[in-house]
């Protein structure tokens, strides 16, 4: 089992948090403590391309995480992840609701 | 309606001239007249003269009691105009008058003439014609049946004059009247005629049985036909039935003053109106039910709502009692929870403040409807006031301003909790509609109400819980291996010096605390536990004010059901006084030395083995006279023995002559007497020559028993906290006492039942034990025993006796026999404590002294009551511990349903395996129920949220889901209902959502599933054929969007077909082994015909079998077409 974890770039412009490996309810503790200092950036970036495995709970963290980017004012872009990553996101017909994009945008 | 018109004038001598017969006008059944040009009066005819009662013939017009409207208009026709249909009123009589001009004898204009008759009758019933136009427009706009009524009854009385009106409405069936309105009855009758049976020989009963109106013109009539009816002696009635399309609704009644046949206008007035009030009342009734099922489902929905979000009884039932009133329209409610026989009302509303302080509690064989039905477990309808006096006599006669009354029993889970009681003063409240839903309300009523007294139960138990550890100075925690969580009872962060919330929940923040010189020790200890059966350790821990404090960790291993371990569950004793004490002893030990070696305490003095010289201190130790001194009793041969008791003077004589000294050391003394006492001895050659030596001793009893008994304490408090089997724990406490501190220890706890059972007993001879259980079967304990175990538990005192007397042995002997058997045991001392924990008394230890011959001390008994304590603490966490898990199985158990029903035309089955978290509630839920009419909803979802939040959104979502789908069982609907609810739900800020799939099976040949599908992984139908497909649509997941994107579809289940439902618990164990791939491959691979339950079941265990670490929740429903 790969633990998660999140690698962490800052630009100018834009915060990107690269999501790596399984994102369920172990995920939480750390993505929280990412997210509280990226809250301020004016595009957060969520990477999901290197996540492995996406259940519930990680839908939930993600929702939650969009709600707080937004609720503060700015802008949260997803890059989708892989087949049952994606489904996850898919099934609960959230692409059109989420900012999901299909690969790492160049620049903001 | 006067019209003016220019005619050419009548010649005036045609009329003129008193030729009356001319005209033919004296005997014309209308007044006729003829004035001159100077308004003088020329010709009256007869009718004229008697209406005027003379002749005015010659007199002035002017000087006649003529209306002006009459006078004016007779001027103008004597100017030459022509007016007809003049209408003239006289008091309350009406006129209508043509009035034309007549010439002269010359051809000019002579005067007129004035033509009139009374049309009285006429113009009231043109009047009453209007007014029923009237009435019909504002009919039309009446939406109630009140207000129709009102308006129907006020008309009749301002129209017709009628003294009174009633609207009686017949009851569905067809059988009662219902009175819908009454007015100007009096008091007295409209408060006791509710409702009368239809077939009563009354106006109404006949109106309605003969389709045709019935008018009582007379008292005598009504003597004859209705004797019964007490009315007023001048009185007559009108009745009319009120029919609509052949049906008839009820009957309008109005009664008059005065004697006197109706007369035929006021029969069609009535008539009229009757025909009006049938058809709006009808109109009304309709519009009510449509806005009575509309706005009673919406807000059913949002009660539902409110009650699954409800976390206290009080709640629940404060709730239930509203909707009963502002829902259901009763006029009062009251709900009652049954303890035992007693029911108490725990929420009431709209009763009189008299009533609710005299209901407050009463038994459960109370002759009332709510206590009937908690009896029976069966709702009661009331009708009417005639039902109720006949079932509850003087009861309901004291309720008098109600008229009917449901009493519905609460259950859940085959458990009658309590009861709903409704009162309705209005008329004809129990529509077969509102019965449903008085029914659903005391159905979900009743699931909350469970759900609430767990919740509530399970808190009160967390508390006690953590106050039992305070108490014990323990806390609990658990470690899940897989995701690294560590949960903490709130009082094991105090005791690590966190303030209570703050710990992080992670097994590196856990390390983080460990003193760092126990970490690598303590890792070891709990991966070897994790691979065994749990581990034990003592470690340090340093708080963040930096002090370092001893904990004793143990714990069980945490097993899945397939039988691997998860994490462990323990408790950590806060030991860092029983540290300090240890260290204690050593400070002391070595200060003792040092006062020893400044030869403070007693003194010997001898010559080789006899000791003739000692100080008091030294006899008082070895309990010799100086008389025995002088005759040289005193021989270290005699006093110092061995531990198995053997004469070791001699050698120890030989030690000191051969060293010169002897270094202090602990040796027995036998006293004179034959006991043994502890001393520290030292001694030392004074001359060698003769052989003289002085000695010190010091008696060390005291302090040996102080060190035992804290040396015991430390050791029984580790053995307590051994096992949450309280039997195994006295059995081993009974054992560890004996023989230490006694010959005999029993422990005897109270049963629920009252009676008392010995749980434990040990003594070092096993026959003796099973002697003392044979004779507890010959003679059980008395729990009323003036002394002994039952005397202590009930006071709740310890008793001590130094020296059993004999008397004590007749005294609880019923026979010979025992007392034989209690003498030859030759019971010398026996100390019996209470065990006693959060104020109550369970049972009790005894320690009892025979043949080692020794007596209690004050201190032993303090021994004991700390041993009784500890125990007692012990025992109660451990029953707690059982309590609150068995009460959150109970929790989690009340979100599923119970038992699948049986649908026929199907094979059904389900299975669901709990999350990891142990006492917390997971998120998945499933549910099968009927709609009615052979539908069937089957409900599958996943909420998504924390703890007890998940557990209010798991019981909103399926008690939405419920309500909703006999409502409406579209699926899209019942998916929508959800949303609205989750989003309702206040979480405290809390992001949640829900996945589901609502599907709704119509049994058949084919079976047709119509399905829709909220963000939740599609159910798979596997054909006969093995071919396996996914079914539904995708949809929004529910709870966060309040515009949900959902899509019905249906398919057909041929016999054979295999419907699967399932949450990602399931595919998820698979993550790393194909996922949802791997379902429909196992899918695909059953052989045709497998039962439900087993395909349940092997899902389920497949799962399992690749689920590491603890998973999440997972259900799965299997429904299998058998035609």
């Amino acid at each position: 089992m790969q633990a998660f974890t999140v690698e962490r770039r800052d630009d100018t412009d834009w915060t990107v948090l690269e999501l790596v490996g399984e994102f369920d309810l172990a995920a939480e503790p750390v993505l929280q403590s990412e997210l509280a200092s990226a809250l301020s950036s004016s595009t957060l970036v969520l990477d999901l391309s290197r996540v492995t495995f996406m259940d519930s709970t990680g839908l939930r963290l993600l929702l939650e995480a969009d709600a707080r980017v937004r609720g503060n004012g700015n802008r949260c872009v997803i890059v989708r992840g892989l087949g049952s990553v994606h489904r996850v996101i898919e099934e609960g017909l959230l692409a059109s609701r989420l900012e999901v994009v299909e690969r790492m945008p160049d620049s903001p | 309606m006067a019209r003016d018109e220019s005619t050419s004038p009548v010649p005036i001598d045609e009329l003129n001239g008193g030729d009356a017969s001319i005209a033919g006008l004296d005997d014309a059944p209308f007044c006729f007249g003829v004035v001159d040009g100077g308004l003088r009066v020329t010709y009256a005819n007869a009718a004229l003269r008697l209406y005027l009662g003379a002749d005015p013939t010659g007199r002035p017009l002017a000087d006649l009691d003529v209306a002006p409207d009459m006078l004016d208009a007779v001027r103008r026709a004597v100017g030459g105009a022509s007016i007809a249909a003049l209408e003239l009123r006289r008091g309350d009589t009406h006129h209508l008058a043509s009035v034309f001009p007549v010439k002269d004898a010359g051809g000019g204009l002579g005067g007129a003439a004035i033509a009139f008759r009374e049309v009285t009758s006429w113009v009231e019933d043109r009047r009453r014609a209007e007014r029923l136009q009237t009435v019909s427009a504002e009919l039309s706009g009446a939406p109630r049946i009140a207000s129709v009524a009102e308006i129907v009854l006020g008309q009749g009385r301002e129209v017709l004059g009628a003294a009174a009106g009633v609207i009686a409405l017949l009851s569905e069936e067809g059988d009662t009247f219902e009175i819908a309105a009454m007015e100007g009855f009096g008091e007295r009758i409209e408060r006791d005629w509710g409702s009368f049976p239809a077939d009563l020989s009354t106006p109404m009963g006949d109106a309605v049985r003969r389709r045709e109106p019935v008018f009582v013109d007379t008292p005598e009539q009504r003597a004859e036909l209705y004797p019964q009816l007490s009315l007023p002696a001048d009185t007559t009635s009108a009745t009319v039935p009120l029919i609509v399309d052949g049906r008839a609704l009820g009957a309008l009644t109005f009664r008059f003053d005065g004697a006197g046949p109706i007369g035929s206008e006021v029969r069609s007035f009535v008539i009229a109106l009757g025909n009006q009030c049938a058809q709006a009342l009808d109109r009304a009734r309709l519009y009510e039910a449509e806005n009575e099922a509309r706005g009673g489902a919406e807000r059913l929905a949002d009660i539902s709502v409110r009650l699954a979000a409800a976390s206290l009884p009080r709640e629940v039932t404060d709730i239930t009692a509203e909707a009963g009133v502002r829902v259901l329209g009763a006029t009062a409610a009251s709900v009652v929870i049954a303890t035992g026989d007693e029911l108490e009302v725990i929420s009431s509303l709209g009763y009189a403040a008299e009533a609710v302080d005299r209901w407050r509690t009463f038994d459960r064989s109370h002759p009332s409807p709510l206590a009937e039905c908690i009896r029976t477990g069966e709702p009661i309808f009331l009708e009417s006031r005639a039902d109720a006096v006949a079932r509850y006599g003087d009861l309901a006669e004291a309720a008098d301003a109600h008229h009917a009354w449901a009493a519905l029993p609460l259950i859940s889970h085959g458990r009658v909790l309590g009861g709903l009681g409704l009162s309705f003063a209005t008329a004809a409240p129990l529509t077969a509609a509102r019965r449903v839903a008085i029914t659903t309300l005391a159905a979900q009523c009743a699931q909350a109400l469970e759900r609430a007294m767990l919740s509530n139960d399970i808190a009160i138990a967390n508390q006690r819980l953590e106050a039992a550890l305070l108490a014990g100075n323990m806390g609990w925690w658990e470690w899940d291996e897989a995701s690294g969580r560590v949960a903490w009872s709130e009082n094991l962060e105090r005791i690590y010096g966190l303030e209570p919330g703050t710990f992080p929940g992670t097994y590196e923040a856990f390390l983080d605390l460990v003193h760092p010189d126990d970490r690598d020790a303590l890792m070891a200890h709990a991966s070897e536990g994790l691979r065994g059966d749990g581990h034990e350790f003592e470690h340090r821990v340093v708080r963040p004010d930096g002090r370092i404090r001893w904990l004793d960790g143990r714990s069980k291993v945490r097993r899945l059901s397939d039988g691997s371990a998860a994490g462990l569950a323990g408790i950590a004793i806060d030991i860092t006084k029983r540290k300090l004490v240890e260290l204690a002893l050593r400070e002391s030990d070595a200060r003792f030395r040092g006062l020893f070696e400044s030869g403070v305490l007693g003194v010997s003095g001898g010559c080789a083995l006899v000791i003739d010289e000692a100080n008091d201190a030294l006899l008082d130790l070895v309990g010799y006279s100086r008389d025995d001194l002088g005759d040289r009793l005193l021989m270290l041969d005699r006093l110092m023995v061995s531990e198995d008791g053997s004469p070791i003077g001699e050698r120890e004589w030989q030690l000191l002559l051969e060293n010169g000294w002897l270094a202090p050391h602990e040796r027995e003394y036998r006293r004179k007497d034959g006991a043994t006492v502890t001393v520290l001895f030292a001694a030392a050659m004074i001359d060698q020559a003769s052989g003289r030596w002085i000695g010190y001793a010091l008696d060390l009893t005291a302090r040996k028993r102080n060190e035992a008994a804290l040396k015991f304490l430390a050791d029984a408090g580790d053995l307590l906290s051994e096992s949450l089997d309280y039997q195994v724990t006295l059995q081993r406490l009974a054992e560890l006492v004996v023989p230490r501190l006694a010959d005999w220890c029993t422990v005897v706890v109270l049963e629920d039942d009252g009676t008392m059972r010995n749980v434990a007993v040990a003594h070092s001879d096993p026959e003796k034990v099973a002697l003392v259980r044979e004779l507890e079967r010959e003679y059980p304990p008395d729990p009323d025993a003036p002394s002994g175990s039952a005397a202590v538990i009930r006071t709740g005192r310890t008793e001590y006796l130094e020296t059993i007397p004999d008397e004590l042995l007749v005294q609880v002997s019923p026979d010979e026999k025992l007392l034989g058997i209690l003498r030859d045991l030759g019971l010398r001392s026996v100390i019996t404590a209470p065990l006693t924990a959060r104020g109550r008394t369970f049972g009790a230890i005894s320690l009892v002294i025979a043949e080692s011959g020794r007596s209690y001390s004050p201190a032993d008994v303090q021994l004991l009551k700390d041993l009784a304590h500890r125990a007692a603490l012990a025992i109660d966490n451990a029953r707690l511990f059982r309590e609150r898990s068995a009460i959150a199985d109970t929790l989690q158990a009340s979100l599923l349903p119970p038992l699948l029903p049986a649908v026929d035309g199907f094979d059904v089955a389900a299975e669901y395996v709990p999350g990891g978290d142990g006492v917390d509630v997971g998120g998945d839920f499933y549910d099968l129920f009927s709609t009615g009419d052979d539908r069937w909803a089957v409900v599958i979802g996943d909420v998504c949220g924390k703890g007890a939040v998940a557990a209010t959104l798991t019981g909103v979502t399926r008690h939405t889901a419920r309500a909703a789908a006999i409502e409406d069982d579209d699926p899209v609907h019942v998916l929508e209902s959800v949303n609205t609810a989750l989003i309702r739900t206040e979480t405290g800020g809390q992001l949640r959502f829900c996945t589901a799939v609502v599907g709704v099976l119509e049994p058949g040949a084919p079976s047709v599933l119509s399905l829709a599908r909220a963000g939740h992984p599609p159910p798979l139908l596997r054909r006969r054929s093995g071919d396996v497909e996914e079914v539904g649509g995708r949809g929004t997941l529910l709870g966060v969007y309040d515009d949900p994107e959902l899509h019905q579809v249906a398919v057909e289940l041929e016999i054979g077909d295999l419907l699967v439902l399932y949450t990602d618990g399931v595919t998820d164990s698979w993550r790393n082994a194909g996922g949802d791939a791997r379902l429909v491959e196992l899918l695909r691979s059953l052989p045709a015909d497998v039962p439900a339950a087993e395909v349940a079941r092997r899902i389920r265990d497949d799962a399992l079998r690749d689920r590491g670490g603890v998973g999440d929740d997972m259900a799965v429903l299997v429904l299998r077409a058998i035609g």
